[in-house]
């Protein structure tokens, strides 16, 4: 009897292990390995191409951001995380009836693109990805990205706010941005007595020196209220930290060139001087190299933290926690001009394919959502439109207005997003900074050390 | 011809043996044997998810040259020697100390110690992020109850290993000492009553009859605690980030970063050959000091 159990016992375990293999084998479709498809191109899942009758089929990959829900205009199809993907392919497909659209999320909790990493190496190469364009350059820098020069016409490119497009190897769409801006909680200047201090509603930029002096006016440590927070934990948000040195003269690169970088000059050592300074007077929170955005995020929505530098994205956090937000730009020497700002852009990336007709397909797509979905989606971003056709249909505050006015009067200025080695580039700079603030090197050198290290990548 | 015979013999006799073990087996080759040699092979090549370019050892000579591996291998191995002897001696101890209380309050205390691991790793490090904030911690408001000046735990090179090692122990140290407290368990009490007869110490009956006796336990502890440590990756993750400036990344860290974060898998998983590699030899290095004598 015994003996009886313990054999069906064996069969069922050998059932459950054959239905556990079946089902780990996938759909069937686009399973070919990666290793064997050279130049990153994705073997059609359609035979040979949309011939007569075929259906295109593409993989439309995204990041699943938590703040894209309930997307105006589209509220009952965007109630979760991810939807606004589903919804976007739903719409295109009933107006093209022979692209079918499959759609990945990617998690954006890890803050990385594993989930997409974890189906490229299955075989599951997406035709087209929607992501922050920080997340897209790794994909460049392998070689997976198509370049769309042939796709843009004239016209759409000069639709394109300035600074917003690179030219030349146009290689991603952009979708909808926003600048890295000084953000104020001016509640807590106003309680201080030193909301004089700030840069007056109609000419948002300060010296160095009017900065220094309104965070020392704010500065309430002992009670819990920080004037502002430099953070070198995670290679998240550096963009942010970089924002202090645009206006000292500081370039990451020479124009287009971003073979060398060229951030190592006495106007960046200045910027760092600045910065260091900033942590020597106590005058932000301490530890920066243990703390990230995420804690900036936090301190300033508990109201401990007076100047965040950050997108302009605090709106909505700060009408429901009962403070006024106020946007400025970061401050820059008495003897120079205010500073360039560095655009956060969120956008789509075509990938390589040996079937132009995926290519052609995808372009298709990517152009559908900048056209239908761009600005309603910027609004819950808490983003800018990036094309002047688009300016009027955005739904902007005030301050946001105000935000619109200054990139237009300052200007932009690019960190490299282009480079196949914008990942490196982020975390050495990160890496830079903490030894800056831990005091294991000037500022000289620290910048000598970024320059070689990142050098050694970019000529990899 | 006869012995062959008998191998047929044997493996009929143990048909049900291998029907059962089988599942297994494919499990293991699945997910451990193809996975390592798969990682093997792709430690010679140049890949990026989509295209293998073969590079000979060129990932292996890019590895010595980097500075994040050199400074990984330097913290796993600071790791495994601080924490190991460590969480050993002090599961012991506390092991020693409460199994000799009652039934009832040995549970208790063994709950109190096995509740972290439990709670699992990413818990902890969210609970310990919060102790040792550098503005909002806990340990650093007890500190300056005493007066003393505020640390940065996390974010100082000086104290970022002392954090995660104390860490990695709040959250080990529990199943380590149910496991002595089990080994302890196992130890015939007529010969620590026959040592007592015959006057010897506790602090003797504890070297020359505890100690000994648990000498299985302890093997197995050492090893799986060295395996830990190599593993590190999700506190580092967690509290650190590899920082500040990789003084506290370890290899499986710095694994993680490479392909995940840089997209270069060709060189991640050539760091990952050398970790199999060193955990190995480390592990039989250490296996074989401590059950040397045992086995002679």
């Amino acid at each position: 009897m015994k003996k009886t159990c313990q054999k069906w016992l064996a069969l069922a375990l050998c059932l459950a292990m054959a239905l556990t293999m079946a089902a780990c084998g996938g759909s069937g479709n686009a399973t070919k390995s990666p290793g064997d498809t050279p130049g990153g191109a994705k073997a059609s899942a359609t035979g040979e191409g949309a011939g007569h009758g075929e259906k295109v089929k593409l993989l439309f990959a995204g990041t699943g951001f938590s703040n894209i829900i309930n997307v105006p205009g589209h509220e009952d199809t965007t109630q979760n995380v991810g939807d606004y993907l589903k919804a976007i392919a739903a719409e295109f497909m009933a107006e093209n009836p022979h692209i079918e659209v499959e759609v990945l999320v990617n998690n954006a909790a890890s803050g990385t693109t594993e989930t997409l990493d974890v189906e490229i190496a299955s075989g599951n190469v997406p035709n087209l990805f929607f992501s922050k364009e920080a997340d897209q350059s790794k994909y460049m820098g392998m070689g997976m990205i198509q370049t769309l020069d042939n796709y843009f016409t004239d016209q759409e490119i000069s639709d394109y706010i300035g600074g917003i497009m690179t030219n030349q190897n146009e290689w991603r769409i952009p979708m909808f941005s926003a600048p890295k801006l000084i953000c104020i909680n001016k509640t807590l200047f106003e309680n201080a007595g030193a909301a004089h201090l700030l840069p007056p509603p109609d000419d948002r930029n300060w010296t160095t020196e009017e900065y220094m002096e309104a965070l020392r006016a704010v500065n309430n440590s002992s009670a819990g209220i920080f004037p502002t927070i430099l953070f070198a934990k995670t290679a998240s948000a550096q963009e942010s930290m970089m924002g202090y040195l645009w206006p000292f003269g500081a370039r990451m690169f020479n124009g287009s060139d971003l073979s060398r970088t060229t951030l190592n000059s006495p106007e960046t050592a200045q910027g760092l001087t600045f910065l260091k300074g900033i942590l020597d007077e106590g005058l932000a929170v301490s530890g920066p190299t243990a703390l990230t955005d995420d804690d900036m995020w936090a301190m300033f929505e508990n109201q401990t933290l007076a100047v965040a530098p950050e997108l302009p994205a605090f709106d909505g956090m700060a009408s429901s926690a009962g403070f006024e937000v106020y946007y400025v730009n970061y401050p820059h020497p008495a003897d120079k001009e205010p500073g360039p700002l560095w655009q956060f852009t969120y956008a789509l990336t075509v990938w390589k394919s040996d079937n132009p007709a995926e290519v052609e397909a995808s372009v298709a797509l990517a152009k559908f959502m900048a056209d239908k979905w761009a600005v309603p989606m910027s609004e819950v971003c808490g983003a800018l439109p990036v094309r002047e056709s688009q300016k009027a249909e955005a739904n902007l505050t005030g301050e946001l207005q105000a935000v619109v006015d200054l990139v237009g009067e300052v200007g932009t200025v690019g960190s490299g997003t282009a480079s196949p080695a914008y990942p490196v580039l982020r975390d050495t700079f990160k890496d830079m900074n903490a030894f800056l603030f831990i005091g294991d090197k000037t500022p000289e050198e620290a910048l000598a050390w970024f320059e070689k290290t990142l050098n050694a990548a970019l000529t990899k | 011809m006869q012995a062959l015979k008998k191998v047929g013999t044997n493996l009929y006799r143990q048909r049900w043996a291998w029907f059962f073990i089988i599942p297994g087996y494919i499990i293991f080759l699945l997910f451990n044997i193809i996975p390592t040699l798969r990682t093997v092979y792709t430690s010679f090549f140049d890949y990026n998810l989509t295209t293998m370019e073969f590079a000979g050892f060129g990932n292996y000579i890019k590895l010595f040259g980097s500075e994040a591996f050199r400074a990984s291998v330097g913290n796993t191995l600071l790791f495994a020697v601080i924490i190991t002897p460590l969480s050993t001696v002090v599961s012991l101890l506390i092991a020693t100390t409460i199994f000799p209380l009652g039934n009832k309050a040995q549970s208790v205390y063994r709950g109190a110690f096995f509740l972290p691991n439990v709670i699992g790793g990413v818990i902890i490090s969210a609970i310990w992020l919060w102790i040792f904030h550098p503005v909002y911690g806990v340990l650093n408001y007890v500190l300056s109850l005493f007066g003393i000046q505020p640390l940065l735990w996390l974010a100082d090179a000086k104290t970022v290993i002392l954090s995660v090692v104390l860490v990695i122990m709040s959250w080990t140290c529990g199943s380590l000492i149910i496991l002595y407290v089990a080994g302890l368990g196992n130890i015939d009490p007529c010969l620590m009553e026959a040592a007592k007869i015959d006057g010897a110490s506790p602090a003797q009956t504890f070297f020359r009859i505890t100690l000994p006796l648990l000498k299985p336990v302890t093997t197995f502890i050492i090893t799986t605690q060295l395996i830990n440590c190599f593993q590190l990756w999700e506190v580092i993750y967690l509290l650190t980030d590899g920082g500040p400036v990789n003084a506290s990344t370890t290899l499986a860290f710095d694994i993680y970063k490479k392909a995940f974060l840089l997209g270069d898998y060709g060189l991640a998983a050539a760091e990952g050959v050398m970790l199999i590699v060193l955990c190995a030899l480390v592990s039989l290095t250490t296996l074989r000091a401590v059950s040397g004598k045992e086995e002679k």
